[in-house]
């Protein structure tokens, strides 16, 4: 099993329009030793991220309200190196997609092992 | 005329049969292959007022078509063509053309008549057959047909019925076979095979021919080197093939082994039908040397007296006649003149007495002389009555019956020929005998005088015209007169004089030429039997043959024989009477002697006398009584004068009336004649008629069996409604017994119910109409379907009625049932009709090809097409949106007979997108499916009803997951908190109640924008009232994520001033104003939160959680600013909103979402 230690240092982008959920979550990441975290509720803030900063995991909400999806930002994400986790209230999904899941609501053990997955990608 | 010989022209077979023909006809006909490829024709004797059932008769039997000849037919090969009646048949060309008879009925000749233009048409390509029948009909015709060439059979005569006709054709010596009716096809079509091959073989063989003409002469004497090459040629050719002899070599064998086959052919080759002026030359000689010299110095009372033996049909006899006729008419002199034309042929004297010859002796005739003794007649021409009564024709056998006698002529043209050499010795010294000194004889070209030379002189010996020399007659052997033969003295001639037997020949020796000539006479004074020599002192009388002594005796001898035959009286007796007499013009001085035999009979010597001593000796005889002597014969000559003119004007009468007996006897023979030519039509129509009666008794036994197998029950009645007869089935219905026959039908009691059928019967019988009814027995037992019927006789006439009664109780049983089944399917019909009306369904029905047969109102909405418009149409050009899946599931149904129900398909319909849902199901026609039916139900209400569903399902627990996703981060955020855990819980349950009314807020809204005082007032005024909480502001209208995101800040700020700021006393007060601004970064909401008269405002070490949330929400959720300031008067927070993100209306992402 990957200690936490691995998690430290990583640069995690973390999308999420609902703010009590983005603020869980990042408390979360802090106690799990992330101590690099940028939180963007909106498309825009997220692909705005995504330009400035290179990021070595990626968690988004797939829903990001307004109409909007973080689907278009799964490709940029993923060549450029980062491990991509998406979240999404909706049980079910489409087997051929490979993409890490992760069910809302989740908790630590949840995430951590998201995570570790789509570290060792 | 056809004169060569090919295979490939067909050869016709003319078959001609009278009485019994009919029986040989069938035999013939069955043995006729239909390869074979002659045409054949057939003539029979028909009653020209009775139509002929030959036809039917022989199409029965035949494998060839047998067809009935209608005139100008054209001959077919492989046909059998058959004469009708009452017409005469000719051929013109190969076409058949139908003459009527000009003959009275019984003179006609038809079957003469075809052969005779048959073998003017088909020469040597022609076959006559004569069959069954009697008198004489195709005699003339077989030698026409046998003179150009063709073949001629006859039925042997003793498997015929009636011998006559073949008989006489054999006595024409023209037929080439006599056989069975069964052999002849096969020997028929061997010879054309044969004739076809032996022609050519011999054409090319000089040698051959030089061989047989040698052979002939040396064995006949007649040379033929100077016939035409091509006639010989073709004879040859004909008489190897019918004898089946091919080849030369075998030939020239046959010829020099058998004796006869010599003559055979010589008469072969010189049959030939006798001809006017025949060898021109040779009447020129005749006329020119011969008539002058017969006709010179005879007056009106004397006799020119002609025979033509063997005359045929007369031609030869008339030409003579007119030859005479016309140097009398030169000469200017009338003597009497007879030609007798005799013959044995009976048919050819018939001919020859008719004197009617074709129209061909043109060619004959010079036309002086065709139009001086001719007349045209429809017919021919007729020869005068002038030449006509010259001639005499007779039938007459030149070998056996009495010579003509003093003739000055005799004709007999190619008739020895026929004769071997033992017979042609008989008849000259006959025709020497015949002839008076000086007469002529006239033979034909071929023809010599042989031993007898001697008796005659030569006139010309190139056209063999000679006369007879002076000097005594021949003694003729005559065999016995047939009268004889049949009378009682036939015995008595045989008892006296046995046959001379061999060892007698001494004697014979003495009596024929060393004794005196003899008679020996019966008692009734007739002779029977006369020694050589007599001729001097007998002679045959002129007329009617009689072999009486007196009749016969030359006339000073009759007076003395009489005289010395009345003087004996008993047996043993001898007389002796001495006479002076004259004979052939010199004194005979005569001893008669006559002696009584042992047996009645007389016999008569006559002795001549011419020494002088016995001259003495009668004279001194004489002297003794010799003037009773000459006054006795003075007597006598005076008596004999006028016994003389008495029998002169006796014979004379008997000579008149002896013509007009013949004259009589001559149409006794047509009228016999035609009595029996009507007596074999009538026995032919006998025999068709015979034949009928067994087919109509083997039909009226079909018809019974037939009628009582049925058992249909019939009744006949005749025109007067009579009972004519009935089938044993009737018994049921009526009461009738066999001897009901004839009685009225009202009579008969009836088992049937309703009004008697008598009427039904009447009107029947007035209209010719059928009539039906249906009537039930009294009993009610059955049904029955009475049908009446006109009895129509064959030509359609109405002559009584027939009833038949059919029991159909079953059949009504069924037709009730029928009628019942048929009213529960037009029901069910009815009912299916209602329900394709009123089925909320769209209903058709398809056959395999997809057209439509049925549809109903429904699918008619659907289509846009009137119903009655898509009947035979095809489904897919109406509804071409189904398309190829409509059509694969028919097909499919077709195939295997399964329903498909409830298959769900997107229809895009006049620019609208539906949802069907189609079955469709098989119809049955007994165990074949002949329709698919097809229901279509819209179910695109459902279909969108069920999306709607599943997208607010996947929507509700996506809803409700951020929420439980909100309430865990919230909990969380609880069990982060430092402190007495009671308070973190009383703060989580605040903080989900005010998440509760703000998704109670957006829920009420159908999370469309709800205004902004309804997201303020739950936790201000609505807590507090409006004297402590002031709001101000436009009306506004935020979207769903600003209420979320202001809910929750309100709610962290209302629940910080309840706790620390304005609103934890009783005096302090809250101040909420908004507006719309735009300070040049774009339209915002402003928001400022302002709290006042509350206690004392101290800046917290660390920021809380609801700072942290209000800033999280309003700048990174919406995008806004927060400026927080704690003032001494109260907490003041102030809050910027883009306008645009508060307030769009937020597309709905979730559809697409819905496969994640």
């Amino acid at each position: 099993m990957m200690s936490t230690k691995s998690l430290q240092g990583c640069r995690i982008l973390y999308v999420e329009d609902e703010p009590l959920i983005a603020m869980d979550a990042e408390a979360m990441l802090h106690e799990l030793g992330c101590e690099e975290i940028v939180i963007a509720m909106t498309f825009e803030d997220a692909r705005a991220a995504i330009q400035d900063n290179q990021f070595d995991l990626a968690i988004m909400d797939i829903n990001l309200g307004g109409g909007k999806t973080s689907l278009p930002l799964v490709a940029p994400l993923r060549r450029a190196g980062t491990g991509v986790v998406l979240a999404s209230g909706y049980n079910s999904g489409r087997p051929e997609d490979d993409t890490i899941r992760l069910e809302k609501p989740f908790d630590e053990e949840a995430l951590l092992r998201a995570l570790r997955s789509a570290l060792s990608e | 005329m056809s004169d060569t010989f090919s295979s490939n022209d067909f050869a016709v077979v003319g078959v001609g049969a009278s009485a019994g023909g009919l029986e040989a006809f069938q035999e013939l006909i069955a043995g006729l292959s239909p390869e074979q490829e002659r045409a054949w024709v057939l003539i029979q004797h028909l009653d020209p007022d009775h139509q002929s059932l030959l036809p039917e008769l022989l199409a029965r039997r035949a494998r060839v078509p047998v067809r009935l000849i209608t005139d100008d037919l054209a001959l077919e090969r492989g046909v059998v063509h058959l004469i009708p009646p009452g017409a005469a048949l000719r051929l013109e060309g190969d076409r058949l053309r139908l003459d009527s008879f000009d003959a009275p009925r019984g003179l006609r000749r038809p079957i003469d008549t075809f052969f005779e233009s048959l073998a003017s048409q088909f020469g040597a390509r022609s076959a006559a057959i004569i069959l069954s029948g009697t008198g004489s009909d195709g005699s003339l015709g077989i030698r026409a047909v046998k003179e150009a060439g063709g073949l001629v059979f006859v039925q042997e005569p003793k498997l015929a019925r009636y011998d006559g006709m073949p008989k006489s054709a054999i006595a024409t010596g023209a037929v080439d076979l006599v056989l069975p009716v069964g052999d002849m096809i096969a020997v028929l079509d061997e010879y054309f095979d044969r004739r076809a091959g032996v022609e050519p073989i011999i054409e090319n063989d000089a040698e051959f021919i030089t061989r047989v003409t040698k052979h002939i002469r040396y064995r006949t004497g007649h040379d033929f080197a100077h016939y035409k090459k091509g006639t010989l040629l073709r004879r040859l050719a004909r008489r190897m093939s019918v004898l089946g002899v091919p080849s030369p070599t075998s030939y020239l064998q046959r010829l020099i082994t058998e004796p006869d086959e010599a003559s055979r052919l010589v008469r072969d080759v010189l049959i030939n039908v006798t001809s006017f002026f025949r060898d021109p030359q040779t009447f020129d000689a005749l006329r020119r040397d011969v008539i002058p010299h017969m006709v010179a110095g005879k007056g009106r009372s004397d006799d020119i007296r002609i025979w033509v033996p063997g005359c045929s049909t007369g031609q030869e006899a008339y030409s003579i006649a007119i030859l005479i006729d016309e140097e009398l008419a030169r000469v200017d002199a009338r003597p009497s003149v007879s030609v007798f034309a005799t013959d044995i042929d009976v048919e050819a004297i018939a001919v020859a007495r008719e004197g009617v010859y074709p129209n061909a002796i043109t060619a004959e005739v010079p036309q002086h002389l065709l139009e001086r003794h001719f007349a045209s007649t429809p017919n021919g021409f007729r020869i005068s009555s002038a030449m006509r009564e010259m001639v005499r024709v007779s039938h007459h056998n030149v070998i056996s019956d009495p010579p003509f006698s003093k003739l000055d002529l005799i004709s007999c043209r190619n008739l020895l020929i026929y004769f071997d050499s033992e017979l042609q010795s008989r008849v000259l010294p006959i025709f020497q005998y015949a002839l008076r000194p000086g007469g002529y004889l006239f033979l034909g070209p071929s023809e010599n005088l042989g031993d007898f030379a001697n008796d005659f002189g030569v006139v010309n010996q190139n056209d063999r015209i000679f006369t007879r020399k002076a000097g005594p007659s021949r003694a003729l052997s005559m065999p016995l007169y047939p009268s004889l033969k049949e009378n009682d003295t036939q015995s008595e001639q045989n008892r006296n004089v046995p046959a001379i037997e061999p060892a007698n020949l001494y004697e014979r020796a003495v009596l024929a030429r060393h004794t005196a000539p003899f008679v020996v006479v019966s008692g009734s004074r007739q002779i029977v039997y006369a020694s050589e020599r007599t001729s001097r002192y007998l002679e045959l009388p002129h007329g009617l043959a009689k072999l009486g002594l007196f009749e016969m005796a030359r006339r000073p001898l009759r007076a003395p024989l009489s005289g010395l035959l009345a003087s004996l009286s008993d047996v043993g007796e001898i007389r002796i009477r001495p006479i002076d007499l004259v004979i052939d013009d010199r004194p005979v001085r005569l001893l008669l002697t006559a002696e009584r035999l042992p047996d009645d009979n007389t016999l008569i010597v006559f002795q001549e006398r011419f020494d002088p001593g016995s001259e003495a000796r009668t004279t001194g005889e004489q002297s003794e009584d010799g003037h009773y002597a000459n006054s006795y014969v003075h007597d006598l000559e005076m008596k004999l004068d006028a016994a003389h003119q008495t029998i002169r004007t006796t014979v004379e009468e008997l000579e008149t009336s002896n013509e007009e007996l013949k004259s009589s006897n001559e149409e006794m023979m047509s009228m016999n004649e035609e009595l029996q030519s009507a007596n074999e039509e009538l026995s032919t129509i006998n025999e068709e008629l015979q034949i009928k009666v067994s087919e109509l008794n083997t039909l009226n036994d079909d018809q019974r069996n037939l009628i009582e197998s049925t058992r249909i029950a019939t009744i006949f009645l005749d025109a007067e409604l009579r009972i004519r007869s009935f089938t044993p089935a009737i018994r049921r219905y009526f009461r009738v017994v066999e001897h009901d026959c004839g009685r009225p039908f009202e009579d008969l009691t009836s088992e049937l119910d309703g009004e008697p059928l008598i009427s039904l019967c009447q009107e029947t019988i007035e209209t010719g109409q059928s009539t039906e009814t249906e009537r039930s027995l009294r009993d009610g037992g059955a049904d029955l379907l009475v049908r009446l019927q006109p009895y129509t006789s064959k030509d359609g006439a109405s002559t009584g009625v027939v009833i038949t009664l059919t029991e159909i109780t079953e059949l009504k049983r069924y037709q009730r049932r029928l009628e019942e089944t048929e009213a529960h399917a037009r029901l069910s019909l009815n009912e299916i009709a209602e329900l394709y009306r009123i089925t909320p369904q769209a209903k058709a029905l398809l056959d395999p090809n997809l057209l439509m047969l049925r549809v109903n109102q429904r699918f008619a909405d659907i289509t846009g097409v009137p119903v009655e418009g898509h009947i035979g149409r095809n489904a897919l050009e109406v509804i071409p949106q189904l398309g190829w899946e409509l059509g694969a599931s028919v097909r499919e149904v077709f195939e295997n007979g399964n329903q498909r129900e409830s298959c769900e398909l997107p229809i895009r319909l006049r620019g609208e997108q539906l949802w069907w849902e189609i079955d469709w199901y098989p119809v049955r026609r007994g165990d074949e499916i002949y329709a698919v039916g097809i229901n279509i139900r819209d179910v695109t209400r459902h279909k969108n009803m069920e999306v709607e569903l599943r997208r607010l399902m996947r929507e509700l627990q996506h809803r409700v997951k951020n929420m439980l996703a909100n309430v865990t981060a919230l909990i969380n955020r609880a069990r982060r908190e430092d402190g007495d855990p009671r308070a973190a819980l009383t703060t989580l349950v605040r903080r989900t109640q005010a998440l509760a009314k703000t998704h109670n807020l957006l829920t009420q809204q159908n999370w469309r924008p709800s205004r902004l005082i309804d997201v303020l007032s739950p936790e201000t005024t609505a807590i507090y009232g409006p004297d402590r909480v002031s709001m101000r502001g436009p009306d506004l209208r935020i979207n769903a994520r600003a209420t979320l995101a202001l809910g929750m800040a309100v709610h962290e700020l209302a629940t910080n001033a309840a706790k620390y700021g304005a609103l934890s006393n009783g005096t302090g007060r809250l101040d909420l104003i908004w507006a719309r601004i735009d300070e040049g970064e774009g339209e915002q909401i402003s928001f400022r939160w302002s709290e006042s008269n509350g206690p004392p405002v101290e800046r917290p070490a660390r920021l809380g959680f609801g700072s942290q949330l209000i800033r999280t929400t309003i700048e990174k959720s919406l995008g806004g600013r927060v400026e927080i300031a704690f003032r001494e008067s109260g907490l003041e927070v102030k809050l910027w909103i883009p306008y645009e993100r508060a307030t769009e209306e937020e597309d709905d992402v979730h559809e697409e979402l819905a496969g994640l």
